[in-house]
């Protein structure tokens, strides 16, 4: 028979007290805890204590008992799974609400449903005009309907100065969000690091640290919201038979080629690449070297080399992202990650933002760009719509200009002077007019570099005896009169029209001089009512093919856009929601692991109760009998 | 068996109330602008539609002032050329015949000023304006048709060019062939070179020559019938200004010699100016009657589409309202589960 201890019973009911008050402590810890971000539920982890071993004497009549409880731990209950998957799902919904809350803000300048009485702004704006040509038609002698007319173009024009004006400003606004984006982004790099230094040395010194590890959980989450991420547990090994976990964060799905952000105690940070600058000017056929158009990089200096190293860096126009060398906060360079990385983007808000920023659909340059990626034409961003505002705008000044050709000609197109007569251009062309030489038709005489002096004769002699009826009425500028280059940020009405000096002409051909013939206004009402092709390359060679993308009058160019941007809206808005609430979803299965849940805890709370007080009353019993053994034994006959 | 938690629980809640709480507001949204859409995004393919369709009755209404304008013009015209037909008809039918018939030279003079006054007031009238250019000047709005030339006899002349004179004819031509193009909702387009197709817009040019003729026919006659009657005023004026004997071979108080004849000849010529003006007449009528009928048509036009941009456009306020009152209803139901959410729990019956 095994030997019985006498006060070994105290330590077992010891035991278990410590255990329940372990346990209650624990529940107390989860319910103070119920309403902490990111907090998973713990537990108090047991096991029953056998201290001791086999005994080379013993005999099969002996019973072995256990000394009662051991608390070997406390553990968190937490799905390692669902993080992922959640993490997984973030992403993607961080990159719909990145481009979503672009496209919102594009929504409230470019959307016209509602207002103006339902009208719109610029779509009304445009019939307006016509309207006023239309009573100008019929009034063509009254020099106030040619003002109304004018009145109503610069409110036009005003319209479209506003628009471009607006988006810019949402592009400079984005711009800041993005390099904002990424500075929070690099912050939680750096947190998520000093949080694996400081759980790495309590894990050395044998405390779990659960409170860092969920702290550390909800920066991760926050970081799968800027890009897709995927979260390793490594071991390190710190000597002497001893690891302890290491975390690995890696920017993509898990491929074998994705980069490191985070190892351990070291973080590297996000920063936007520098590029060799591209030359503007650069021409695929030029062999000079001296020429500023030889060489597809621009150096220092404004010349062209074909060597990018020479070229002067730039920041990345498109937003390219590195990753620094990845250090730790004492600035100690990790030894396996000591150079810059590029980095692909992969989803999450960071992407969505730099697609609106750099989107450009049909009008993605072609060539002197830095555009190396797939630029399907389904990105849009906000260059997509500056662009297609520029379109419009570019459009609206060729077809009016056009419309309103500055010399009288007649039937045949050959420019006449004010009696009809064709204006003859020759050599000798000091007589008034001449007679001798060559007749000019308006069409070749309108595609003269006015800035060329070789044509300031021919352009000279026009001026002194062509009759002028029209001229340019839409220039890139208020100041003058050139029509290059018109956007919708610099539209304006042009110095002559606005000094009336340059009139809507009325009549073109010299068989309808002196009358009130309005031949040229109904000619401008059917172009400004007519439908006109569109392709990339009218606002810049550049700027993707010469393709006709769409083929349209002016309301209806407008009204096109408008609705493809209603699309987008409208299809990431219920992705968005989809999204949304699959992950929402996903966060209460999580919460349904690793929640707190108050029903629970207060059976727990029932339950250590009760055994601490069974413990007590363990040992109580055992007293009372010791106290029978040491104070009643052997006391008969005293 | 899934674990539900407090948090779990509450999360849950927070978005569907919010959820209801989104479609409570958008339903409001309809009842206080009664559209079905307040933005492009929320229904793309009817906005395009209403932007369309409001396009078309912008244009439908531009049309129709038009229009306006356009018949105010010819109905001033019918007015001015109604009432010359009507005075001349009496001129011609009677007075004219009765003149050449009279014995009477002071009653032939007498008749002859009265002819002379009339081609005045012809002159007058279709000298008219409507608004700040002329009517029957074709496209040349700015300038007076008619004038007398300062000569003596006076003679017609339009832009200033004599009527009558053969080597004129050409160019007068011209003139009649202007046109001022209106459009009515024809469809008004252009041709490769530029120039408006004819049948696609309405022609509001008028010429008063196209009333009155122009030109001389093989006799030397005027065909313009303010010129005809001019000339026979004067050569009845002619009859009374006789104070001395008649000249040799000239019969009864007729002026000059050959002035019977020729007022003979000029009294049949006077038959046919008239009739050329009653075609005129008659073809304005008929072109009035059409911008009257293409003014209804653009009227009822301009209403059906008013009434489609209405339908895509605008919600039914019953509907709207019903909308609403179920969203408040779903709404304050979601409020009310709210109370039983935070449920007791178990530590409330702990001793």
């Amino acid at each position: 028979m095994s030997s019985v201890s006498t006060f070994g019973a105290f330590t077992t009911a010891r035991l278990g007290m410590y255990a329940a008050m372990k346990g209650l402590d624990v529940t107390g810890h989860n319910i103070s805890n119920i309403n902490t971000r990111g907090y998973s539920r713990q537990k108090l982890d047991q096991r029953a204590m056998y201290l001791t071993g086999s005994d080379r004497y013993s005999s099969p009549n002996d019973a072995r008992v256990g000394s009662g409880v051991l608390c070997t731990g406390i553990s968190q209950l937490r799905d390692p799974y669902l993080d992922i998957r959640y993490r997984n799902d973030m992403a993607g919904v961080g990159e719909l609400d990145g481009r979503l809350g672009v496209l919102d803000e594009l929504t409230s300048i470019l959307d016209e449903v509602g207002k103006g009485k339902g009208d719109g702004v610029i779509e009304k704006q445009i019939t307006d005009f016509i309207e006023k040509l239309s009573s100008l038609s019929t009034n063509t002698n009254m020099e106030e309907y040619q003002t109304l007319v004018r009145t109503s173009a610069s409110t036009l024009i005003s319209f479209f100065k506003s628009n471009a004006k607006a988006l810019e400003k949402i592009k400079t606004n984005t711009e800041n969000g993005f390099k904002q984006e990424m500075t929070k982004a690099n912050e939680i790099l750096k947190q998520i690091a000093a949080y694996n230094d400081s759980i790495r040395k309590s894990e050395i010194h044998g405390d779990s640290a659960l409170e860092q590890r969920d702290q550390r959980n909800v920066l991760i989450d926050q970081l799968s919201q800027y890009m897709k991420i995927d979260v390793t547990y490594g071991k390190e090994d710190i000597g002497a038979g001893v690891t302890v976990e290491k975390l690995i964060i890696k920017m993509g799905d898990g491929d074998t080629d994705d980069i490191t952000l985070v190892e351990g105690a070291y973080a590297g940070q996000l920063e936007i690449r520098n590029v060799p600058e591209l030359n503007p000017n650069y021409d695929a056929t030029q062999s000079d070297p001296d020429s500023p158009s030889f060489g597809e990089w621009l150096t220092a200096d404004g010349g062209g080399t074909i060597d990018p190293s020479f070229a002067r860096s730039i920041p990345s126009p498109i937003y390219d992202l590195n990753r620094s060398p990845l250090v730790d906060r004492h600035g100690n360079t990790h030894p396996n990650h000591s150079t810059d990385r590029e980095l692909e983007y992969e989803e999450g808000s960071l992407q969505g933002t730099r697609d609106m920023l750099i989107g450009a659909g049909e009008f993605t340059p072609t060539k002197n760009s830095y555009q190396s990626y797939d630029t399907s034409v389904s990105k849009r961003g906000i260059p997509y719509y500056q662009k297609s505002m520029d379109a419009l705008a570019n459009k609206f000044a060729e077809v009016l200009n056009k419309a309103n050709p500055t010399w009288l000609t007649d039937a045949d197109g050959y420019v006449t002077d004010a009696d009809g007569k064709k204006l003859m251009f020759g050599a000798d062309s000091t007589a008034a007019p001449p007679t001798v030489g060559v007749p000019l038709e308006l069409d070749d005489l309108m595609q003269l570099d006015p800035d060329d002096p070789a044509n300031a004769g021919v352009l000279n002699h026009f001026k002194a005896y062509g009759a002028k009826v029209g001229g340019t009425l839409i220039s890139n500028s208020d100041a003058g009169d050139d029509f290059t280059g018109i956007t919708a940020a610099n539209i304006s009405i042009s110095k002559g029209w606005t000094n009336n000096t340059t009139k809507l002409a009325t009549y073109t051909k010299a068989e309808d001089v002196g009358s009130t013939s309005n031949s040229n206004i109904n000619h401008i009402i059917i172009q400004l009512r007519g439908k006109h092709d569109y392709a990339p390359s009218d606002l810049d060679s550049d700027l993707g093919s010469s393709n006709v993308y769409t083929s349209a009058n002016f309301q209806e160019m407008y009204t096109n856009f408008c609705g493809i941007l209603a699309m987008d809206v409208s299809t990431t808005g219920t992705l968005l929601q989809n999204r949304a609430t699959s992950t929402e979803e996903l966060d209460i299965s999580r919460g349904a692991v690793s929640g707190v849940d108050l029903n629970d805890e207060a059976a727990n709370m029932m339950m250590y109760q009760k055994s601490y007080a069974a413990a007590a009353r363990l040992m109580t019993t055992i007293d009372e009998a010791l106290d029978k053994l040491i104070n009643g034994t052997g006391v008969v006959g005293r | 068996m899934i674990r539900v938690t407090t948090n779990g629980v509450l999360t849950g809640y927070k978005s569907s109330l919010m959820r209801s709480r989104n479609q409570l507001e958008s339903t409001r949204n309809q009842v206080l602008t009664q559209r079905n859409f307040n933005s492009f995004a929320e229904n793309p393919a009817a906005a395009t539609h209403a932007f369309q369709l409001r396009r078309s009755a912008w244009a439908t209404d531009m049309q129709l002032t038009t229009s306006d304008s356009v018949t105010k013009k010819f109905e001033a015209a019918f007015g001015i050329i109604m009432s010359t037909h009507d005075d001349l008809a009496v001129v011609a039918d009677g007075t004219v015949l009765t003149g050449l018939s009279d014995t009477s030279g002071a009653g032939r003079s007498a008749l002859g000023k009265t002819l002379n006054g009339m081609a005045d007031s012809i002159v007058h009238s279709l000298n008219t304006k409507y608004g700040a250019g002329f009517i029957f000047n074709g496209a040349n709005g700015d300038e007076v048709p008619f004038s007398w030339s300062k000569g003596d006899p006076k003679e017609l002349l339009f832009n200033g060019l004599n009527v009558n004179d053969p080597a004129n004819e050409a160019a007068l031509k011209a003139m009649t062939e202007q046109s001022t193009f209106a459009d009515i909702g024809l469809g008004m387009q252009e041709d490769a070179q530029g120039n408006i197709i004819p049948a696609t817009a309405f022609d509001s040019a008028l010429s008063g020559l196209d009333f009155l003729g122009y030109g001389s026919d093989e006799k030397g006659l005027p065909n313009n019938l303010v010129s005809v009657i001019k000339e026979l005023g004067d050569i009845l004026s002619r009859c009374k200004e006789d104070s001395n004997p008649p000249a040799e071979g000239v019969d009864g108080n007729w002026g000059r010699e050959g002035d019977q004849e020729k007022a003979s000849a000029l009294a049949l010529k006077l038959k046919e100016a008239m009739s050329t003006l009653r075609t005129a007449h008659s073809e304005m009528d008929t072109r009035t009657t059409f911008l009257n009928t293409n003014h209804t048509r653009l009227k009822d036009s301009f209403s059906t589409v008013n009434e489609q941009i209405l339908g895509v456009e605008q919600m039914d306020l019953a509907d709207a309202i019903n909308n609403f009152s179920w969203a408040q209803y779903c709404y304050n139901a979601a409020l009310k589960v709210g109370n039983t959410i935070l449920s007791e729990s178990l530590i409330d019956y702990m001793r």
